[in-house]
């Protein structure tokens, strides 16, 4: 275990420095820099240089780059050049709202995807199993903020109703907070369970057709038991993987909901810094999805051997 | 609808937009409540002398020497000069001495390090120095660079001299950009702290920003409300939904076209009037073939602005020469304009003179955001293509346009002008030679002349009768493309009372707002 774990942390070290390099580089290939994106009506020239001297951007690339990667070495991720405060403090305020979102949605996904995909694997071509793979395709058709600003105009228009505006913390009030996210977690939700389903669906019938479960069936167990008890825990696997993917994805990549539900998480916070050309914010959260999708998928590996006593790591 | 009666429609209702609102009698305004209000992104700090984004958020933490009449008696398309931290100022007979004269008793924020002290002409000064700063955050200092030093007189007396006579400077002091701070060091990254009616309470970026009510106001009895919160909500389907289930009070700055189905829903009062941000494009002087004054005029000539001004408003707008028709009087009609009108066989005939008898193509760019460049783009586009004129136009990032302003790397900008309630901002800036703003490469003695002059004109009929000779050239050399504003709305629900937009200082007027519930 020891030596797989020694590994997998040297690699994901080498992929967060190779990222890292990406991120500082692609930022400073694009046309326009910070400077330009600040100073938008100011007309001298010799101001502009300055001004880039002074956030350090006249240093040669490899200075600039070792200068700050030592600092993030020493979990100092730099200041914004445009809120001018750390990298770090803005992220851990944006982080909660992605990370309630990512993990009500999925909640709210495996809640549908699981019992769903599990009848309609064990009545395949039954009524269920068509009314799932229906779900399965509309859910994958339809884009989901297409569908939440379908919401909030009806919502508004019938009801005079939308969730209410800015982040509010669970622990300053629980009701509004659920309140706020119901909704955008659901829509989210419904568009994963989609996902979901079909690969619940499918990995449950390759595992019932496993020999364990004839003898499972033999030995007389309750239909439940053999489902729940002897072919999920076989078919959690994929579902596994596909959870971990879903989860990293969420976290930077629900911009447009966020946007529409006025919720400010990472994914809103990267966008906005590539706006303004902010490179120590786009390059720190770059660095700090990159460290959560590696996070994630080594905990997800982990995970296989505890599901799957037959994986060891050598 | 034939064109012609979209035209007649266009301009009564554009004739009709600045009337003041019907019905609303005047009422015994009511205290307390809380305003929820709107805005599309966080600034980057509440620093009034450094930068636009700052801007929205603190013209209700400050006040100015002078500032402009806000409320539902003065027109939008009006700006008068009133008393602020200034009772009353003087200017000398030669323009160069403005001697401004204190309110006592004005009280800051109580916040530290100044805990609600009293303002003095220490401070006055202090701020003056800070907007003349070289610095290069200090984006509006052309605004003030004529103002060669400011002086404290007394405890409530500031002198300000210039370095010669400024026509604009009390329309300059009166914006957000000349608030006056307090003598203090501040971290403007996370506080403000001014005399104005609203203290800025607490803040979450990309969420809300709530400003209570200052209780030491110098405005007696001033402001109504307890609290506002702005909220930042970037999507406009967002914002509409939050205003129609009432978690917003108020829009503003709505372009009449989006907030059509909301208006005919009935439940809103809403309020048009015209905007002053003026999208153009300019034309590079110094790259052939925009560099032949026929070619500009032609390409001037070929396009109906009418129809891109509705175009841009989603059904209504109007036109803009040089000045834009929203600044009132300054604005010269744009029917008195030369090449104005259109005339496409008169610009395919120039075209001809001047050497493209089969017409060219020509590359244009502008930014994506907001959309307004595309709209117009693909209009002009459309209209060049029936004088033989291909235009190409690409849309980039905020960024690379300002990257391509400075570097003058362009045939054709679609660009917006720096908003102002004098005409000097709008001519002076973009077309005088020696402008840090003429990115086109514009040089005429005769315009130079022009613009230099009604600066340093202080009678006001004299300055009109220049800036209205000044446009009329400008127009003639065809340097820049200006096309027109949409008509706005500004909505609220029927409880919300007193306000009225202001295209200077956008939020300010929260300050006249009661609730009626």
């Amino acid at each position: 275990m020891r030596p797989f774990l020694v590994r997998r942390l040297i690699l994901g070290g080498a992929a967060l420095l190779g990222l890292s390099l990406l991120a500082f580089g692609l930022i400073r290939v694009i046309p326009g820099d910070t400077v330009m994106a600040q100073l938008a009506e100011s007309g001298n020239v010799s101001d502009l240089a300055a001004a880039r001297a002074a956030l350090g951007l006249d240093r040669p690339f490899a200075v600039q780059y070792a200068t700050w990667l030592g600092a993030a070495l020493r979990g100092d991720l730099g200041t914004s050049f445009w809120s001018k405060r750390p990298v770090i403090e803005d992220l851990l305020a944006a982080l909660p709202v992605s990370v309630e979102l990512a993990l009500l949605a999925m909640l709210l996904a495996m809640a549908v995807a699981l019992p769903l995909g599990a009848a309609a694997a064990a009545r395949r071509g039954g009524t269920t199993d068509l009314l799932a793979r229906l779900l399965s395709f509309g859910g994958l058709s339809v884009p989901h903020f297409w569908i939440a600003t379908l919401v909030l105009l009806y919502g508004s228009i019938w009801f005079r109703w939308v969730p209410p505006l800015g982040y509010v913390s669970p622990r300053e009030s629980l009701g509004q907070n659920l309140e706020q996210f119901a909704i955008p977690a659901a829509i989210l939700g419904l568009h994963l369970s989609a996902r979901s389903l079909r690969l619940v669906r499918s990995s449950l019938l390759e595992a019932l057709q496993e020999d364990y479960i004839r003898t499972a069936w033999a030995k007389g167990l309750r239909g439940t038991r053999v489902m729940w008890g002897h072919a999920f825990r076989n078919a959690l696997i994929p579902i596994l993987t596909l959870l971990g993917g879903q989860f990293t994805y969420l976290l930077s990549g629900s911009v447009i909901l966020e946007d529409i539900f006025s919720l400010s998480g990472v994914g809103r916070y990267i966008v906005e810094a590539v706006t303004h050309r902010d490179y120590p914010a786009v390059q720190g959260a770059i660095l700090f999805t990159g460290l959560v999708v590696i996070g994630v998928n080594l905990v997800v590996d982990l995970a296989y051997a505890w599901i799957d006593p037959r994986i060891r790591y050598q | 609808m034939s064109r012609l009666v979209m035209v007649v429609l266009a301009v009564v209702l554009a004739a009709g937009m600045l009337a003041p609102a019907a019905g609303a009698p005047a009422a015994t305004p009511k205290r307390g409540g809380t305003l929820n209000a709107t805005f599309s992104s966080d600034p980057a700090h509440f620093d009034p002398h450094r930068g636009t984004t700052a801007q929205n958020f603190v013209p209700l933490v400050y006040n100015g020497l002078v500032r402009f009449k806000t409320g539902t008696q003065v027109r939008v398309d009006e700006f008068v000069i009133e008393p602020d931290l200034a009772q009353r100022w003087e200017v000398s007979r030669d323009g160069l001495v403005y001697t401004f004269y204190l309110r006592r008793g004005v009280r800051f924020h109580d916040k530290p390090p100044v805990n609600g002290r009293e303002l003095t002409s220490e401070d006055v000064v202090w701020s003056i120095q800070r907007m003349l700063e070289e610095t290069p955050e200090n984006i509006k200092r052309d605004l003030f660079s004529v103002i060669r030093s400011a002086q404290a007189v007394d405890r409530y007396t500031v002198r300000l001299t210039l370095s010669e006579p400024f026509a604009p400077l009390l329309d300059n002091l009166a914006t957000v950009f000349a608030s006056i701070v307090p003598k203090a060091e501040i971290d403007y990254k996370q506080v403000a702290i001014g005399t104005g009616p609203f203290m800025l309470d607490s803040f979450t970026r990309g969420s809300r920003y709530v400003y209570k009510a200052h209780p030491g106001y110098f405005e007696r009895g001033q402001p109504y409300l307890d609290e506002i919160v702005i909220h930042i909500l970037r999507d406009f389907a967002t914002r509409a939904a939050a205003l129609r289930a009432g978690r917003i009070d108020v829009v503003d700055l709505l372009p009449y076209g989006q907030a059509l189905p909301i208006i005919r829903e009935g439940t809103l009062a809403w309020e048009r009037y015209q905007g002053i941000f003026s999208v153009h494009l300019r034309l590079n002087a110094s790259r052939p073939p925009l560099d032949n004054e026929k070619v500009r005029q032609a390409l001037s000539l070929a396009l109906n602005r009418q129809a891109i001004a509705i175009a841009l408003g989603g059904g209504e707008g109007v036109v803009n020469g040089p000045v834009p028709t929203g600044l009132g009087k300054w604005a010269l009609d744009w029917r008195k304009l030369p090449y104005f009108t259109r005339d496409v066989n008169k610009a395919r005939q120039m075209l001809r003179e001047a050497g493209f008898p089969n017409g060219f193509t020509i590359e244009g760019v502008g930014g994506a955001s907001p959309d307004n460049r595309r709209v117009i783009m693909e209009a002009i586009k459309a209209q060049w293509a029936q004088i033989g004129v291909t235009f190409n136009f690409r849309l980039v990032d905020t960024a690379s346009v300002q990257r391509i302003r400075f570097q003058k790397d362009f045939t054709i900008l679609a660009d917006n002008f720096t908003l102002s309630s004098d005409p000097d901002s709008y001519l002076f800036l973009e077309y005088h030679s020696k402008s840090s703003g003429n990115v086109g490469n514009y040089a005429d003695p005769e315009v130079d002349r022009l613009l230099e002059a009604q600066r340093r004109e202080l009678d006001p009929a004299r300055r009109l009768a220049l800036v209205h000779q000044a446009q009329a050239l400008i127009a003639q050399k065809g340097w820049i493309i200006t096309t027109g504003d949409p008509i706005y709305v500004s909505l609220a629900w029927p409880y919300v009372r007193g306000f009225r937009h202001n295209n200077i200082n956008q939020y300010l007027p929260l300050k006249n707002v009661w609730l009626d519930k």
